[in-house]
């Protein structure tokens, strides 16, 4: 068998006409991840369940919308307080939208890299000048931005309601203030769930699969943490519960003292670990695509 | 310096060894890097183009590690043997997300695009969606992508499945002009004649490493080097056999049902002779094979434990 040791030089004519490096100027880097992720949020919202979670959140938020009308009216004739709270209930009780918004992470995220990984789209971009933080950028983007479309924007409605039915200059002053808060509970709701989701999608061959695992993951810590709360007497078994976290946050940011069966953990705990959350995705999915091989296909 | 230099180079996929201590140099012009499916061709080229991280040894191309370089990924181009998912684009709107993602404005990368497909002989069909794209078309959709760029390598693996003779022909005067241009072109087959059509420089590749290279030819000359056989379907084996085994081109003969098979180092002469043979015996041939007349058996050869005595 013949030494691996090559040395081949074609012997043919070979007629180089002069191979010249394209002269134009070439578009900033940063526009890379902005198409990765302009092409995945077509795909994304071309989803026939991202699309029914997007109509459905609208039924929550027109509810709370006739609720929070009649609430100021009441409040107009000295009857009850001023409607100030929507925004938590609209973004944290499961009547809401948060298991709307959860789900439209779930179907929009859920695929962002697996299906890359199945189909052997990993082949084409990392082909091209596109570093690993460019597609990092441009799948989280498309997941959080639809899950913010539904978290954030029936709240947005309503605060745009709860400034439009102010008594008057100060409570209008005030009702700006809510809008603010809802605007950034919404921020911080499509982190929590547009961004796990799609550091999942990086571990699992198949969307289902990471759509499974995130789904076990944000609804048994829930679920379980709730019951072991209740027969604990203690909030910590809800450390690992997202959705607790949005309901500590939420009543800290529109002021909402708990309820008396209520056990909340303390708001810097529930920040924590969302922060915890949020960055462990994002290094997770860094640690994954650094090591990105296009093994088969 | 050589446009692609490897040395050493060792990748593995947990206990499969997919390409193997490999060392090479290839120079400006057209190679083509031959084995059959699992010889390590395919791996070889995705570390070329930086998709598979060397366990071991060095890579350059065009004197930069190709692996976590994006900047040298401008001036590759990479058509790979397997799609990606871009069913729901147009094949003109496919070229052109790709020549985004390289940096080309967006009036440029229409041009390239448009310039491709004319020169693909798809621009009947660009502006169809790849879902509906037969294998050939969406091969030269996927060709269209890796060229329009202008890079100054071209790795193509097995870029001709799938295409019928028509577009055979197309695609390989398309790389032969780019690699006029001063394109350096690796193509990866499994199919001999089709990288006979586009060069004369191999790299034989067999598990993982190089077992012969140089030209095309020498390889060739190899088939007929080495004890070929030839199966003869007849009424009469042993008649045929008994009229053959006297000719000094005729190494051993053997039987199986209803055929005699010949072992020759001459084929040459011995295809003419099975025939003229039979007309004398008067046996009936019904069918003529050679079950070894294809690249598979250079490789058997090549690669097989041989007995003592056979050529080398």
């Amino acid at each position: 068998m013949s030494e691996a040791k090559l040395h081949v030089e074609p012997k043919g004519a070979i007629r180089d006409q002069g191979w010249k490096r394209y002269q134009g100027s070439y578009t900033s880097p940063g526009n890379r991840w902005k198409l990765i992720a302009a092409r995945m949020l077509r795909m994304s919202a071309r989803q026939a369940w991202v699309i029914t979670m997007i109509v459905l959140c609208v039924f929550p938020a027109l509810v709370m919308a006739v609720l929070l009308f009649l609430q100021s009216k009441l409040w107009s004739a000295g009857i009850g307080g001023p409607p100030d709270h929507y925004g938590y209930y609209l973004y944290c009780k499961p009547y809401g939208t948060l298991l709307i918004a959860f789900l439209t992470a779930l179907f929009a995220g859920g695929g962002a890299v697996a299906d890359d990984v199945r189909t052997g789209a990993f082949q084409l971009y990392f082909a091209r000048p596109v570093t690993r933080e460019h597609y990092l950028i441009g799948k989280l983007i498309p997941p959080v931005l639809l899950t913010l479309l539904v978290s954030s924007g029936p709240g947005l409605m309503l605060s745009v309601l709860r400034v439009a039915v102010a008594k008057d200059g100060a409570d209008g002053a005030h009702a700006a203030f809510l809008l603010g808060k809802a605007g950034l509970l919404g921020v911080i709701e499509a982190l929590a769930l547009g961004i796990p989701i799609v550091a999942l999608s990086s571990t699992a061959r198949s969307r289902g699969l990471a759509q499974g695992l995130y789904g076990a993951l944000f609804l048994l810590p829930w679920m379980l943490g709730s019951a072991v709360a209740d027969v604990t007497r203690s909030a910590w078994p809800q450390l690992f519960s997202i959705p607790h976290h949005l309901q500590v946050l939420g009543r800290a940011l529109f002021e909402l003292a708990p309820e008396p069966t209520e056990r909340l953990l303390p708001v810097w705990a529930s920040a924590a670990m969302l922060a915890i959350v949020v960055a462990g995705s994002i290094a997770l999915l860094r640690k994954r695509l650094a090591a990105v091989e296009v093994i088969a296909g | 310096m050589s446009v692609i230099e490897t040395s050493h180079v060792a990748r593995w996929y947990g206990q499969v060894i997919a390409v193997n201590d490999l060392s090479l140099k290839i120079e400006k012009g057209i190679v083509g890097l031959l084995g059959p499916n699992g010889a390590g061709k395919s791996s070889l080229m995705k570390i070329l183009v930086g998709q598979l991280r060397p366990h071991k040894g060095d890579v350059r191309v065009l004197g930069e590690k190709p692996w976590g370089n994006p900047p040298l990924l401008r001036r590759i181009g990479w058509c790979p043997e397997h799609e990606g998912n871009y069913e729901e684009l147009t094949g003109l709107e496919f070229v052109i997300a790709m020549n985004r993602l390289h940096g080309f404005s967006d009036a440029e990368s229409v041009k390239r695009a448009r310039d491709m497909f004319e020169r693909l002989d798809l621009a009947g069909a660009m502006n169809r969606r790849i879902g509906e794209y037969s294998k050939g078309m969406r091969q030269r959709a996927k060709l269209a992508q890796s060229m329009a760029h202008d890079p100054e390598v071209l790795f193509l693996d097995e870029p001709l499945t799938g295409c019928d003779p028509l577009a055979r022909v197309r695609v390989l005067d398309v790389v032969r002009d780019l690699a006029k241009r001063g394109t350096t072109v690796v193509v990866s087959s499994h199919v001999l004649h089709e990288i006979e059509a586009l060069t004369s420089q191999i790299l034989l590749m067999h598990k993982g490493r190089v077992i012969a290279e140089g030209d095309v030819y020498a390889v060739r000359a190899l088939i007929d080097k080495h004890p070929h056989q030839v199966r003869v379907e007849c009424d009469r084996p042993r008649e045929l056999a008994r009229a053959l085994v006297g000719a000094d081109h005729v190494a051993r003969v053997s039987f199986e049902a209803g055929a005699v098979i010949v072992e020759t180092r001459d084929p040459d002469r011995c295809y003419p002779a099975i025939p003229e043979a039979a007309r004398e015996a008067k046996v009936s041939i019904t069918a003529l094979t050679s079950p070894d007349n294809n690249l598979a058996s250079v490789f058997k050869y090549l690669t097989e434990e041989k007995p003592t005595g056979a050529a080398a």
